[in-house]
């Protein structure tokens, strides 16, 4: 895991500079990009956001201008409806009176005869007839029958009639217009208006075959018996033509018809007025149901179609067409052939008719469809910039991005080189110091850590200048003791018996010894001399401690043994000697200092060995004839120097010729191996008795037994001060 | 080596642990040196001493002249290795050692 973090790339090995210009280099990168990031998520967010409100908005907006205009439209056809019904009932209300007041005018002439005259009209067939001039026409019937006396006196009564439709023609002179009686007898009285021409235009057919009881507007009334309204035709002028008709009566009844029979232009133009659009249509609902006018020629709307509209399979329509009659008003949306209209009507009351008008929805509609892809390309046209504007800004936003990337770049290395800078100083000057160049100071005014640092390298420097010249002077110090502790070892080594072999004219015996000092100077030392020509003296000894201490001990020691010997007198007085060295050393010596020694006389002739033992390691002794090391029995008498006036007891025994002495200090018993075990007085035993001792000298014993101390000690540091001594003896002079 | 120094009234109680030596001796006479004002009995304890240097008898020995003047010194449990030594230089003459 470590190993894989620091394999990255910002954590890899490299110099200072590296490490932290690609830190600097990193951050700036996390923060580009977590801003770019950012700035990336809100242009998103923001064009989703917008391209989502904006196809609301559009979708809003179309819809509302849909609403508000549904409601303006079906408004206005609502207005429309109301106030042309109001004009056309008013229109067609005139009419019915009209028709009224005719048809009392006739009745009044049937009941009261007395008060009119006999009177005689044109007849058509004989004469032509103006415009608005009243005319008498019989009718087919009455032509082939003729006319009885009564009723030719039952005419021309009737022709009194002329007074009122005289009058009213001239009222619907202005239109193609018809007003007439007709009787149950076949004839009509008639005037009739052709506006623009100054005599009636009367066709064969009505002349020669027309006969009026036979009429649809006859027999309608007839069997209605009340005023009605009859379908519509278009006249002659091509205008819808109403006929109003009204049943009059004589004394037996029913006695015939009067109608006013109008080309209603008026409300025509009305109609048409009425038309909101190309697809509008207005028509006039009847009372039964049927459609009088429309504006429609073809279709479930038009004048042509004569089926009750409260009967259509088009329930809704039908539904409409109840509402019409029921004399309700308002608007619908209804589906027509297939197409769907807004449907505004109104009730014509005195009629109980309807007027509807009607407009296709998809026209109304049309501004809106029209206003809705407007605002929907518009909004388009929006996003599309907005997605240009977008992209342009991405595109600046990478180029700046990709700027900024070459300032960062170049500004980290500066940043970073200025912030290494001073480190390379403090190594390059460092390096310097390193190289030896104490005198050298770094100066950095950095006021950081570093800086301290650098301060810290100059008391450095500083101080280790004086510890060199410390250091130097000690130095010199130390070579000075150690040329005079040189010195020193060489006297040392010089005071003791260093000449082999030694005294060479003497054949009784062979001596040999070596001491190892552990450090420059050592506390052991022996010493042999010859007391006189017939005595050799062995000394061995230990001071406490090494070095220069028990040095300058051992001098003492060593000068007061030999004075003290040299002054016996005589040389069984060993013992002595022990004893006055020991107060000569207890004297003065308040580093209590003490030496362990042990000193033997050998009697060259005889082989007689006296010995004292201070408190010193017992020697060993070689008996050739049993060629076997043993320690020799000493007596434990107290060191030299520790206590004043003690007292020592000499031994002696004797050697024989072939015999050895072997005098060693505590350095070879007590010397350490690397295990930190003891050399021993047993192992040493045992070294010495392994060796040959009967084909080495004295200086071979020494240096074999040298080297198995050596092999055991190993790589361990020598402990103490190691002495060895041997002797052979041979035995007297003469002996051999 | 380790010195294990306890101090009961004038009585200084020394146990010493591992090897008096030439190196260790100073120790133990700056310890000496140092204590032994006003101390009337000194003991010291050997059982875990498992060598005696000549210069680690000097410092018993300057220990015991000085106990000599203000009181008594001695030695327990000492082993056989630092018993030899002991008797070979003689100091068991007069070190007073408890067996």
């Amino acid at each position: 895991m470590r190993e894989k973090l620091y394999s990255l790339w910002f954590l890899q090995k490299g110099s200072i500079r590296t490490r932290i210009f690609r830190l600097i280099l990193l951050s700036s990168l996390i923060v580009v990009l977590i801003m770019s990031l950012l700035v990336g998520y809100g242009l998103v967010t923001m064009n989703f956001y917008i391209k989502t409100q904006s196809n609301q908005l559009s979708d809003a907006s179309a819809s509302y201008i849909e609403q508000v205009t549904s409601q303006q439209i079906s408004e206005r056809l609502t207005d429309v409806a109301q106030t042309r019904a109001r004009a056309i009932e008013t229109e067609l209300w005139s009419i019915t009176n009209d028709t009224n007041y005719l048809a009392s005018g006739v009745e009044n002439i049937i009941k009261n005869p007395q008060y009119y005259t006999e009177r005689s009209l044109p007849d058509p067939r004989l004469q032509p007839i103006k415009s608005g001039e009243v005319y008498l026409h019989k009718g087919a019937k009455l032509q082939a029958a003729g006319l009885s006396p009564e009723l030719q006196h039952e005419i021309r009564l009737m022709s009194n009639v002329k007074d009122y439709l005289g009058l009213m023609a001239q009222q619907y002179s202005q239109y193609e217009s018809s007003l007439f009686v007709g009787s149950k007898y076949g004839y009509i009285i008639a005037a009739d208006n052709s506006p623009g021409n100054e005599y009636i235009n009367m066709t064969d057919e009505f002349l020669n075959t027309y006969e009026p009881t036979e009429r649809g507007w006859y027999k309608n009334t007839q069997r209605r018996d009340a005023i009605t309204f009859n379908d519509i035709y278009v006249g002659a002028d091509g205008y819808p033509s109403f006929t109003c008709s009204a049943p009059f009566e004589d004394e037996q009844g029913f006695a015939g018809v009067v109608a006013v029979a109008c080309s209603v232009k008026s409300i025509s133009d009305i109609m048409a007025d009425s038309l909101v659009g190309e697809s509008a249509i207005s028509f006039v609902l009847g009372d039964r149901g049927k459609i009088m006018l429309s504006t429609s020629h073809e279709g479930d709307i038009s004048d042509v179609n004569s089926t009750d509209l409260r009967k259509m399979d088009n329930e809704n329509l039908a539904r409409v067409a109840n509402k019409m009659l029921a004399g309700e008003k308002g608007w619908e949306i209804v589906d027509i052939d297939g197409y769907v209209y807004f449907l505004a009507y109104a009730p014509m009351d005195k009629l109980h008719w309807s007027f509807g008008t009607l407009i296709a929805k998809d026209e109304v509609m049309n501004p809106v469809t029209i206003a809705r892809h407007s605002i929907v390309d518009r909004v388009k046209y929006f996003q599309t910039t907005l997605n240009g504007r977008v992209l342009k800004l991405v595109f600046v936003a990478i180029l700046c991005i990709l700027l900024a990337l070459v300032i960062l770049f170049n500004l980290s290395s500066w940043l970073t080189d200025n912030f290494v800078k001073p480190i390379k100083n403090l190594t390059s000057g460092v390096q310097e110091i390193a190289d030896g160049n104490l005198e050298k100071k770094i100066f950095l005014s950095t006021g950081d850590e570093l800086e301290t640092l650098a301060n810290s390298f100059n008391n450095m420097t500083d101080e280790l200048q004086k510890y060199m010249e410390h250091i130097t002077q000690v130095t010199m110090e130390k070579e000075h003791i150690a040329t005079e502790l040189a010195v020193a070892t060489n006297i040392q080594e010089s005071m003791l018996p260093h000449i082999f072999p030694f005294a060479p004219e003497h054949s009784e015996f062979d001596i040999y010894a070596v001491m190892h000092a552990a450090k420059e100077v050592g506390g052991d030392f022996y010493d042999f001399y010859l007391f006189d020509d017939e005595h050799l003296m062995i000394t061995i000894a230990d001071v406490s401690g090494k070095g220069v201490p028990a040095a300058l001990f051992m001098v003492v020691a060593k000068t007061l043994l030999k004075n003290s010997t040299m002054a016996m007198e005589d040389v069984d007085h060993l013992s002595m000697v022990m004893e006055r060295t020991n107060n000569q050393l207890c004297q003065n010596n308040d580093a209590m200092m003490f030496v362990t020694a042990f000193i033997g006389m050998l009697d060259l002739k005889t082989g007689r060995f006296s010995y004292v033992n201070a408190g010193h390691n017992p020697p060993l002794i070689y008996r050739k004839k049993e060629n076997h090391f043993s320690y020799m029995q000493v007596d434990r008498n107290f060191v030299l120097g520790g206590m004043e006036d003690m007292g020592y007891k000499g031994q002696e025994m004797t050697l024989f010729p072939g015999d050895r002495l072997l005098l060693y200090t505590d350095g070879v018993t007590e010397a350490l191996n690397e295990q930190k075990e003891l050399f021993g007085e047993e192992r040493l035993l045992d070294k010495l008795n392994s060796i040959d001792v009967e084909k080495n000298s004295t200086r071979d014993l020494l240096n074999c037994l040298k080297n198995e101390l050596d092999g055991f000690v190993g790589e361990a540091d020598q402990s103490d001060d190691i002495t060895l001594l041997t002797l052979l003896y041979y035995g007297a002079a003469t002996g051999r | 080596m380790e010195i294990n120094k306890t101090v009961n009234g004038t009585t200084l109680n020394l146990a010493l642990v591992g090897r008096l030596d030439a190196v260790t001796a100073g120790d133990l006479d700056k310890v000496l040196q140092s204590d032994l004002n006003g101390i009337t009995e000194l003991n010291f304890d050997f059982i875990g001493l498992d060598f005696v240097a000549s210069a680690g008898l000097r410092v018993l020995l300057v220990a015991q002249k000085r106990m000599n003047k203000q009181g008594v010194m001695k030695i327990y449990h000492v082993n056989e290795d630092v018993m030899d030594v002991l008797e070979m230089t003689g100091f068991s003459n007069f070190l007073d050692i408890v067996d």
